[in-house]
């Protein structure tokens, strides 16, 4: 009789062959990126889905030129981020694989097949950011802290865990990396009209996310099999270990009015953008100082609504699934179930 | 929203762009041919589950229940993913079946695929 788990292999196998039948990287997409420079005259991701004060009159003067530049910005730094946490998956795909399946199995094969794609995810976005912020190595997991913090945390659960234990904590730590990244890659270019989006930005888009589509899918699927054969203490120490993680992803992104996280990321992506030549004739200074003093008050487009509504419901059924409930201020806790129901 | 133009079977297949309804779960919501059920739903409130957004894990699944043929016939994931048994009984991936005309559809958790 088929396990679960069993089903699940048997179709994310089918699915990565399927995607695979034809010879489809991301790397080429990268490289015209790196080749090309920005295309000033298309957008990367939709402008309402960066919480800055366009309404300001400094900003609603922007061209078409420097709107292209911030968004390619933006597009840049959400690849940085994904690139880094891709890094850890890399890391630690085969050895959660060779701890709990035998060598070369189908089982075996879906996470040795993730990391290789991983890999072509890693160049690609390396050569993003070699493009648009000239920095290869802003993909560096070490420039994110809650990546740092992760990957010493794994490294200590490591020593700590039994095989199906650790694969568990990994690949639900996981899951809560792709959720987040996905909020930000699913959405960035909902509502944003085929004929303003950078083809290339359009192709990364599509076909990372189709990839990713199956890690998320791994990472929840194996992950779960995996925790329900830990023992019970292992269990508790797993559970405890995710609801740490979902409780800091509840506290960061569902503030009382916006994400915190959200704010940041568009006004990191604005200070690279304003070092761009199309910016010089603006006061680019002036601009990021605007972006943090009008934080809180930018509205939040509804794409950005959809993308909170979508990221709430996952947390909520991780949790249901693991039985534990995220500690985070009242009023947070409030925010997230109202978006989750 | 008058009787005409709640989800019907004889609506057929109309032009992309062409605006449609679908009706989830008794609730009619707006939108255009082209797009999938999935994309109509969230922009109505998030009116059907999903996970991944790109026809890997089926949360999304729905059962047609009137104008599967105004639905681009399955193929590629959709016909991975889902049980030949499912496909026979009108079950669909809503974030891959792409709109022609109106339909009505329910959440589908029951899938034969899931042990």
């Amino acid at each position: 009789m088929k396990t679960e788990l069993d089903v699940l292999v048997e179709k994310q196998t089918a699915l990565y062959e399927h995607a695979h039948s034809q010879p489809i990287e991301l790397k080429p997409f990268g490289f015209a990126l790196k080749r090309e420079g920005i295309d000033q005259t298309r957008l990367y991701c939709n402008p309402s889905y960066l919480p800055l004060p366009f309404h300001h009159d400094a900003f609603t003067g922007l061209s078409r030129a420097q709107l292209s530049v911030l968004t390619a910005s933006f597009f840049a730094r959400v690849y940085a981020e994904i690139a880094g946490s891709e890094l850890l998956a890399i890391k630690y795909n085969n050895l959660v694989a060779e701890g709990v399946f035998k060598r070369y199995s189908d089982d075996y094969m879906v996470l040795f097949n993730e990391t290789a794609e991983e890999c072509d995810h890693v160049v690609t976005f390396r050569a993003i950011n070699q493009a648009v912020v000239g920095d290869a190595t802003a993909v560096d997991s070490r420039n994110f802290p809650h990546l740092v913090s992760a990957l010493s945390y794994l490294d200590m659960l490591r020593k700590k865990l039994s095989g199906e234990a650790f694969g568990a904590s990994f690949l639900l730590l996981r899951y809560i990396l792709n959720l987040a990244l996905k909020q930000l890659e699913g959405f960035m270019q909902l509502g944003l009209d085929a004929a303003e989006t950078a083809p290339v930005a359009k192709s990364i888009v599509t076909h990372h996310s189709s990839d990713e589509a199956r890690h998320l899918t791994t990472s929840v699927g194996i992950g779960m099999a995996l925790y329900r054969r830990s023992s019970a203490a292992e269990r508790k120490v797993v559970a405890n270990t995710v609801k740490q993680a979902m409780s800091s992803m509840i506290f960061a992104r569902f503030g009382e009015t916006r994400s915190m996280l959200h704010a940041q990321l568009a006004q990191d992506a604005l200070a690279i953008a304003v070092r761009h030549p199309a910016f010089a004739e603006l006061d680019g200074a002036r601009l990021c100082s605007l972006a943090k003093e009008f934080a809180n008050e930018v509205p939040l487009s509804t794409e950005y609504a959809s993308s909170q509504r979508w990221l709430a419901r996952q947390v909520q059924r991780l949790s249901a699934d693991l039985e534990v409930s995220p500690v985070v201020p009242e009023i947070i806790m409030t925010n997230f179930q109202r978006l989750a129901s | 929203m008058d009787a005409t133009s709640r989800a019907n079977t004889t609506g057929g297949p109309q032009e992309r762009g062409a605006r449609v309804v679908v009706n989830i779960n008794g609730r009619d919501a707006f939108g255009t041919a082209g797009e999938t059920i999935l994309e109509v739903a969230d922009r109505a409130g998030g009116l059907l589950d999903s996970q991944c957004l790109a026809g890997a894990c089926g949360t999304c699944m729905v059962r047609v229940v009137e104008g599967a043929e105004n639905l681009v016939p399955p193929g590629g994931v959709e016909e991975i993913l889902l049980d030949p048994k499912d496909l026979v009984r009108n079950i669909r991936l809503s974030c891959q079946a792409r709109l022609r005309g109106n339909v009505r559809v329910v959440s589908a958790p029951e899938s034969v695929n899931q042990s």
